[in-house]
């Protein structure tokens, strides 16, 4: 394509989203890929990128150079890419869950086993490159924190505790490990559980905790607190970089 | 009487140095789970506010308490403390013997009415107008409550004070009785486990001593910032717990594992105690840590609680709910909306201010060693 500082990404169609209405530079007609151009036999759905070289603007024949993005492809991309972390979350979430789901006939025998209550995560968000959750069961209630992408997990052991910044304070937890979602860090909030009476109550409770987690305590955080909440501490220290331990 | 001298003067007289006096002050805000700035507060008390006598009663006990107190985790600690609760009394630790002895008592009593600590390790047997133990020629309780009379504060020492332990497990034949049902006129500080951990005594007292007030207690009158979590909470195999990996017997393969000891009797979930967090032995380990699940030393009645080889049944591990302060959250199932969002804040804020304790443990915050 030619390299004009003009229209379409200088011509270019990388990172042109597909379904981006364009309008024309020189009399403002709006190309929609939902309608496509009848007058020039282009179905509906085809999107911008994909027209044919010799189309042109069906109003006053401008080149299609000439067009410039109307519904901005950059929060469109951005847009996508949060469906994209959702997708992500959910899944992430969802193993975690049937994880558990899986654990639950070898607890059923147990005393510690509340029978009214079932495997849910309740409340969960991401969290910079992690995905916070409170995780309800019938023998435990904790929030569980998960690597959203399980292959950039942290390093650490089974049981090795570690502390965990939210924008309410700080949390100590327990590393853990379990077939299907490989690395969770868990703090205990309840356990057993025999508090709840049913699913609605344990759940409702659960999302408070969800809630309160990220709820920053506003009379006394400071803005630089808040800005570095969201990512678990992890600075070195003296004892850690001298015996290798660290990161 | 000349003016007292101050804990700060006491122990730079001893050759202790101002670096040391300032960590141990640091550690100690630390393991109160206070602020960092707090140490300066604890420091500041120190030099300036005279030594707090210490009345130290021994009843039915084995001295484990006595024992694990002067081994606290910081060498200067037992030093410190010592030194900084002016341990007037105590029949283990004490140079005099016999009357000498005992006038000190009359003594501290006379010259510090009402400004004393009175520190009670074990507990009056009650049977036989007490005569299962005798101090000084008369039954223990009335010395007992002597003391206690005219005592600023008293604290209980370890689950023979707490609770009673083991000689008043059934059926009781001297009628062994805690402290808090003999002496009903004031608070008594819990600080129940036999024996109690070192940091978590030595932590108390400097909390009283540095600012003049008892720490805050719950429903059953042990200090929050170290008994309002159980073992469980905290515990390095809870994960497993949570995964339903579980040692069926000792030497399986799963105990090998480090999986949750649960099923082989551990005590963990109904147990409240600081064990899994401070650790014992300068945070070296804990039972479960070296392979054996919590016998629960620090809860009421455990010598009377089944075998400590036999799993948790699901009518004590509802009491141990019911006795916390969770009591809040026990009727979550009943009311409504309203309550559950109090216990679930209320659960985060016990998570959080424990994470505040942990972050400056001795053990460095990232990694347990």
């Amino acid at each position: 394509m030619n390299d004009r500082f003009e229209g379409t990404w200088l011509g270019g169609q990388d990172g042109l989203d597909a379904a981006a209405r364009m309008e024309c530079g020189i009399c403002w007609t709006v190309y929609d890929p939902a309608l496509g151009d009848p007058g020039a036999k282009i179905a509906a759905g085809t999107p911008f990128s994909a027209l044919p070289e010799h189309w042109h603007c069906p109003s006053c024949d401008a080149p299609r150079e000439k067009f410039m993005v109307l519904d901005a492809a950059g929060p469109r991309s951005a847009e996508r890419a949060v469906v994209d972390v959702e997708a992500q979350v959910r899944a992430r979430v969802l193993a975690l869950e049937n994880a558990f789901r899986q654990r639950d006939p070898r607890m059923r025998e147990l005393p510690v086993y509340n029978g009214l209550l079932r495997v849910e995560a309740v409340g969960a968000r991401r969290d910079g490159d992690r995905v916070a959750c409170v995780l309800v069961s019938p023998w435990f209630m904790n929030i569980v924190v998960l690597p959203l992408d399980p292959a950039r997990a942290p390093v650490l052991a089974e049981g090795s505790k570690r502390t965990l910044r939210f924008p309410s304070g700080d949390y100590e937890a327990i590393a853990g490990r379990i077939d299907g979602v490989g690395l969770f860090e868990s703090v205990s909030l309840f356990s057993p559980v025999f508090e709840f009476g049913d699913q609605a109550a344990a759940r409702a409770t659960a999302q408070s905790a969800a809630d309160g987690l990220f709820e920053a305590p506003a009379s006394r955080q400071a803005p630089a607190v808040v800005a570095a909440a969201a990512e678990a501490p992890r600075a070195i220290g003296r004892r850690e970089l001298l015996f290798g331990r660290g990161a | 009487m000349g003016r007292q001298e101050t804990f700060y003067e006491t122990i730079r007289r001893q050759g202790i140095s101002r670096r040391s006096f300032m960590k141990f002050c640091a550690l100690t805000a630390a393991s109160l789970g206070l602020a960092p700035e707090f140490a300066g507060r604890i420091a500041h008390a120190m030099e300036n506010k005279p030594r707090v006598p210490v009345l130290w009663l021994n009843g039915l006990e084995c001295t484990c308490c006595s024992e694990s107190f002067i081994r606290s985790a910081h060498p200067l600690v037992r030093d410190v403390v010592l030194s900084m609760v002016s341990l007037d009394y105590s029949h283990t630790l004490m140079a005099s013997a016999g009357h000498q002895a005992e006038e000190i008592l009359e003594e501290i009593r006379r010259d510090y009415k009402g400004r004393y600590i009175a520190a009670i390790e074990g507990n009056p047997p009650l049977n036989e107008d007490g005569m299962y133990c005798i101090v000084g020629g008369r039954p223990f309780v009335e010395q007992l409550k002597e003391v206690c009379a005219d005592a600023s504060a008293v604290i209980a020492w370890g689950s023979c004070a707490s609770w009673g332990c083991v000689q008043a497990a059934k059926p009781n034949p001297t009628a062994a009785t805690p402290i808090h049902k003999v002496i009903t006129d004031k608070p008594v500080i819990k600080i129940p486990g036999c024996p109690p951990i070192a940091e978590v005594m030595t932590g108390v007292i400097t909390y009283m001593v540095a600012f003049d007030r008892l720490p805050e207690l719950d429903l059953m009158g042990r200090p929050k910032m170290f008994y309002s979590q159980r073992i469980h909470d905290k515990c390095y195999r809870r994960p497993h717990f949570d995964a339903g990996q579980f040692a069926e017997k000792f030497d399986d393969e799963g105990s090998r594992m480090g999986y949750c000891l649960y099923k082989v009797g551990c005590r963990g979930p109904t147990t409240y105690n600081a064990c899994s967090t401070i650790g014992w032995n300068e945070g070296t380990s804990f039972p479960i840590q070296s392979g054996h699940g919590c016998i629960g030393c620090s809860e009421e009645h455990f010598w009377d609680n089944g075998p400590f080889y036999q799993r948790l049944l699901g009518t004590r591990l509802l009491n141990a709910e019911v006795n916390a302060d969770t009591v809040g959250a026990v009727t979550v199932g009943l009311v409504g909306a309203g309550v559950a969002a109090h216990a679930g804040l209320s659960a985060l804020q016990r998570a959080r201010e424990k994470a505040g304790r942990a972050s400056a443990a001795p053990v460095d915050t990232g990694v347990e060693g």
